[in-house]
């Protein structure tokens, strides 16, 4: 048998062509849907001068919920959920009547006991705040912006009719057909996020692992399938009626065996696959072997690098 | 001697000024030289242990930071939803959901940092420097390009984070006999008085502003190109020859 890396960090960075998809929205006015938009500088190909313009994004706290829930599908019922995480309430731990009634008086063993009673808080991080203490848990994920890439990225909004008259919410669209336009946008994304593999069950003030080595490995497992499912099916706003169709997914998946954080570019660079060859040379220059950068140009190559690391590796464990 | 790190901002950048508020969170450009430093403390500690953050806080305090910025900046406004501890006293869940105004830069161009070690320190920090993903904001991701390189004088294209700047009314640090007029943005510092229990986040002792963290104005080589509601968009300019 194989043995198993220790992964320290991952990144990933990649396009992703998303279709037809409304995950992220500003807000409402009237009848109309605002879809979330950011704007970007770009080199024209042609005259080689700075353009800017405004693009469709997906903020990265919508990844990180969309990888959050696959993280808690998964754990239901395997891994220990506190009360607020059963039913994924977005102040996870801090919805746990009981655990939040006994918060022990050192912040370290608050984390100490986090950490043991629910994997969710340990992966996705937390604020443990109450009355004047707060006690931080830094997140195990992290996600940048998912940025439209000029001249490949397009928002059109869309005409549609309520026909189910008779469930107006108001007199006047009981009256008749209520109209309103949602917005659908197009294009290649680029995506980055970054995962600190080694602070799974960690504590970062005692600087130690309170849970045992196969439960941070039962959680790691958990956390790499979550991240594969992620991009597999990026959930999100609209999904009942506008599920995005995502028809392309190229990038670099990078990984660390050693103490370093694994390198990570911006793919609005179309450079951005021979950067980081370079960066993880120069990396590998300071510390011999450390970094490992997985190639993919399909959701299948995606999906292959992620089962491989699955079934290879471990989590990285700090000793001093 | 200055050990210069180049470093290429890989998402959106966000860090919310010290004069901002959570519901109202204008972003600076760049990261400030109190998040420069706890960012090399906090890659001490991770990489070696607290006790080697401890023995780093000192010769981390003393060192002289400049920045060379990217070649533009385009900071997007707007709103996001997030949650807040709720001050209802029989409410259903601990957080509340609102909104709150945010600001993201997209920093175009890589920013490099310079930093005047002890000669016997060069090697700690280049390995500290590899360690470090973001400064102070997580998720703004930042990627080091390349192994930081020894040089003997400062290249003028830097900015010093602790030359010339402005406390209230009071011009302090190193004069310059030329400078870019460009922005004046506030940024935190390690003060002369801050130790490594108060910077510790865990311990009970707290930071006063003014001496343990003191708010510098400095003058970043950037001029308004463009800007709406929604954006501005700054460029630098040039450094004087």
């Amino acid at each position: 048998m194989s043995q198993q890396q220790n992964i320290y960090s991952l990144s990933i960075c990649g396009r992703a062509i998303l279709d037809m998809h409304s995950l992220n929205n500003e807000g409402g006015e009237g009848n109309q849907i605002a879809t979330r938009m950011v704007n970007v500088v770009y080199r024209d190909r042609a005259s080689g001068e700075y353009r800017l313009t405004t693009v469709n994004a997906i903020s990265g706290d919508m990844f990180k919920h969309i990888q959050a829930e696959h993280l808690y599908l998964l754990a239901k019922g395997k891994l220990p959920l506190c009360k607020g995480c059963h039913k994924f309430s977005a102040s996870r731990i801090l919805d746990d009547q009981d655990f939040m009634a006994k918060l022990p008086p050192q912040d370290s063993a608050v984390i100490d006991a986090l950490l043991k009673h629910c994997a969710l808080d340990d992966l996705e991080g937390n604020l443990i705040a109450k009355g004047a203490r707060s006690v931080p848990r830094k997140s195990v994920a992290e996600f940048g912006w998912v940025v439209g890439l000029p001249d490949y990225t397009t928002t059109e909004s869309y005409f549609h009719v309520r026909y189910a008259a008779e469930r107006g919410e108001r007199a006047e669209e009981a009256q008749q057909q209520a109209i309103f336009h949602r917005p659908a946008s197009s294009g290649v994304y680029a995506i980055v996020a970054n995962f600190e593999m080694v602070r799974i069950g960690f504590n970062d003030i005692s600087q130690q692992y309170p849970i045992a080595d196969n439960e941070r490995e039962r959680r790691y497992l958990a956390f790499l399938e979550s991240i594969l499912y992620t991009f597999v099916e990026p959930n999100g706003a609209m999904r009942g009626t506008q599920s995005p169709h995502l028809v392309g997914f190229e990038g670099v998946v990078t990984v660390t065996n050693q103490v370093m954080p694994a390198p990570a570019l911006s793919p609005l660079d179309e450079n951005y696959r021979q950067e980081v060859d370079k960066v993880a040379e120069a990396l590998n220059d300071l510390k011999p072997g450390a970094v490992t950068v997985h190639r993919f140009d399909s959701m299948g190559d995606f999906a292959k690098v992620m089962k491989g690391l699955i079934k290879s590796t471990r989590p990285f464990k700090l000793a001093w | 001697m200055w050990l210069i790190a180049e470093y290429q901002s890989v998402t959106l950048f966000s860090f919310r000024s010290g004069l901002a508020t959570t519901s109202a969170a204008k972003t600076l450009f760049l990261p400030t030289p109190f998040a420069i430093r706890t960012a090399l403390l906090d890659a001490a500690i991770r990489t070696n242990g607290r006790a080697a953050g401890q023995a780093a806080f000192e010769w981390i305090k003393g060192l002289s930071i400049a920045i060379c910025p990217p070649e533009r900046v385009v900071v997007t406004n707007l709103f996001a939803k997030i949650l807040k501890p709720t001050r209802k006293e029989e409410a259903e869940s601990a957080m509340d959901r609102t909104i709150a105004f945010r600001e993201y830069a997209q920093l175009v161009g890589s920013m490099a940092l310079a930093f005047s070690p002890a000669e016997e320190r060069a090697d700690e920090l280049r390995h500290l420097l590899s360690q470090v993903n973001y400064f102070g904001k997580r998720g703004s991701l930042f990627q080091l390009l390349k192994s930081p390189i020894e040089v003997e004088e400062l290249p003028k294209a830097f900015v010093c984070m602790d030359g010339t700047y402005l406390q209230g009314i009071q011009v302090n640090g190193e004069e310059k006999r030329h400078f870019v007029l460009g922005l004046i943005q506030m940024m935190d510092d390690w003060g002369k008085t801050l130790t490594f229990s108060k910077v510790n986040i865990y311990t009970d002792e707290k930071i006063v502003l003014g001496k343990d963290r003191v708010r510098k104005g400095i003058l970043l080589p950037y001029r308004l190109v463009r800007s709406s509601k929604g954006f501005s968009h700054y460029e630098q300019l040039p450094m004087p020859g």
